[in-house]
């Protein structure tokens, strides 16, 4: 083993549980102060690239800090075939920089070979579950490591479904044998514009699957004469969605948590301030 | 397993559900009438299908705001964005990254050339497409490959003749030939220039007017320069393979050219060709 290697793997895994997701106006500042961040979280397509500062910055980063690979572009409830060349990209980026968790969301973003970039909704129905199932365990297989699968925000609901969104989650994971990272804003939003019931949700989690969280901010939009809440990723947590994530982490004990902010990227205190609520809760000091 | 509900749709298979439901996406503008056509009536609410298509659209509008920030400029939010619409609809993204999408968006404007009077207007000025093109060769040269000099490659020199020599140059490298109206708009404050555009009379340019301009990285920043059209012509050669004995034999060949450039990280390989 080089000394390299050695390096990496003894960080490999979160000493804190609290990351942040990783944006390049921010790069600069962390490599010169190297803060307390739990891990930082890419976005794996914006370091898929074949050189340049995205690339170089990923793995400056992973010389200090643990990482976490977060993919949006599996397309895991497709019904288009698999994409391996998009796979053998994310899985030699795996390899260099050992990311403590790969994820994906519960989503599909492509079909017949043209790309959505959204994640765009499942049915809840067995049909899927079993779809889906399937091809996380040949992802699983490819990649040679379980890979955590993500709740996504809805907008409607399919009249055909016959599974709520829990039992839908629940039996995914118990099928393809994967994990599960929980987003807690994606569940309000999805509460909000769907009628999601929470409390049975909580029931359903498989909490020993629960490898890492995500909190978020959300607009509130209009649509005719609806309300309805738009997952931008552009502003901080709601106060709803704190006390949500504080009941959560009754079920399911301290986890990895992270802050998700894409869009409006602020200063990177205002974004340490936003993790730190999360240590606060995680040790009682905010409640 | 507990079921929510039963429904009249149940015979609907995932495959051609996500066909529908992608077909509702690349619709122009989400009407009710249009959720029918596409046989999703009954299986979605239409306002919240509409929220999908205009997060989609409007996700790639911007990634072309973001890949095209002149040709943005000079369009305006109105007109872009329809034409950014127009290309979602016309070209969707075929690529997982979406950093990939946007290439074909400088054919697209050539091809709305004479349906959108404000595009029209401009094209007498400035050919827009060629704009896009360079903007679209400064983003993607981001992402290029790391490629650098090694000292290895001067030995390559010492023991082989001319002919049997070649350059190879970065990959993000690109030259292009633009008029002086074209020019000043990669250089100049761009809201001054827009107006300056809207002022002059179209003109009518042709060699030996047009001047080359390259782009290439420089560390991790994209630059652009202009070069002599001896330099142009040099560079054009090395580009199309031409070997060393060749390239001596060029208008303005100098060594110091081939120097400069191996400074400037253009060269990035000597080639010993058998």
């Amino acid at each position: 083993m080089t000394k390299s290697e050695a390096h990496l793997s003894d960080i490999a895994t979160p000493q804190l549980s609290a990351g942040l997701g990783l944006r390049s106006a921010h790069v600069g500042e962390i490599m010169q102060t190297l803060p307390k961040v739990g891990w930082f979280e890419l976005l794996t397509d914006n370091h898929l690239v074949k050189g340049g500062r995205a690339k170089a910055e990923a793995y400056a980063i992973r010389e200090h800090y643990p990482v976490s690979l977060h993919c949006v572009n599996m397309s895991i409830g497709s019904t288009d075939p698999i994409n391996w060349d998009y796979l053998s990209g994310i899985k030699t980026l795996s390899n260099d920089l050992q990311p403590w968790v790969i994820s994906d969301h519960l989503c599909w973003t492509s079909i017949h070979g043209q790309y959505s970039h959204e994640l765009l909704p499942m049915p809840y129905t067995e049909e899927s579950v079993m779809h889906i199932a399937e091809r996380i365990r040949s992802i699983q297989d490819f990649l040679g490591r379980r890979i955590a699968i993500e709740n996504v925000s809805t907008y409607l609901n399919f009249n055909h479904a016959t599974l709520t969104e829990a039992e839908f989650v629940s039996s995914v994971v118990t099928e393809a044998d994967c994990d599960f990272l929980f987003d807690v804003n994606n569940l309000y939003v999805s509460h909000k514009n769907t009628g999601e019931d929470i409390a049975n949700y909580l029931k359903e989690v498989p909490w020993n699957r629960v490898v890492e969280m995500h909190l978020a901010g959300f607009d509130v939009r209009q649509k005719g004469n609806n309300e309805y809440l738009l997952d931008t990723h552009s502003c901080p947590v709601s106060d709803d969605v704190w006390t949500l994530y504080k009941q959560v982490l009754k079920h399911s004990g301290n986890v990895p948590t992270l802050i998700e902010w894409d869009n409006s990227i602020p200063e990177w205190s205002t974004l340490y301030q936003e993790m730190q609520k999360i240590i606060r809760i995680q040790s009682n000091e905010d409640s | 397993m507990k079921t929510v509900k039963h429904s009249d749709h149940s015979d609907l298979r995932l495959p051609e559900l996500q066909t529908l439901f992608w077909q509702a996406i690349l619709q122009p503008v989400m009407h009710s009438d249009s959720v029918d056509q596409t046989n999703l009536k009954g299986l979605v609410d239409s306002d919240a299908m509409a929220i999908y298509q205009d997060t989609v659209q409007t996700a790639h509008v911007e990634a072309l705001k973001t890949s095209y920030p002149k040709i943005y400029a000079l369009l305006g939010e109105q007109v872009f964005k329809g034409l950014a619409r127009g290309y979602f609809i016309n070209y969707p993204p075929t690529e997982p990254n979406l950093i990939a999408y946007g290439g074909r968006f400088p054919e697209w404007l050539k091809q709305a050339k004479n349906d959108v009077l404000p595009i029209t207007q401009l094209f007498q000025k400035i050919d827009l497409s060629l704009l896009a093109q360079f903007e679209w060769a400064f983003e993607q040269g981001y992402y290029s490959e790391d490629k650098q000099f090694s000292e290895k490659d001067l030995q390559v020199l010492s023991n082989t003749e001319p002919q049997n020599i070649r350059f190879k140059i970065h990959p993000a490298i690109k030259l292009f030939y633009f008029n002086s109206n074209l020019v000043s708009v990669i250089e100049a404050e761009l809201v001054n220039v827009v107006t300056t555009l809207k002022k002059q009379n179209p003109i009518k340019v042709s060699p030996p007017y047009l001047k080359p301009v390259v782009v290439f990285r420089d560390g991790w920043k994209m630059e652009w320069l202009k070069l002599s059209r001896e330099e142009a012509a040099i560079l054009q050669g090395v580009q199309n393979g031409s070997r060393w004995n060749t390239l001596s034999q060029l208008d303005g060949y100098e060594e110091r050219v081939l120097e400069e450039w191996l400074k400037l990280g253009w060269i990035v390989q000597i080639e010993q060709i058998l």
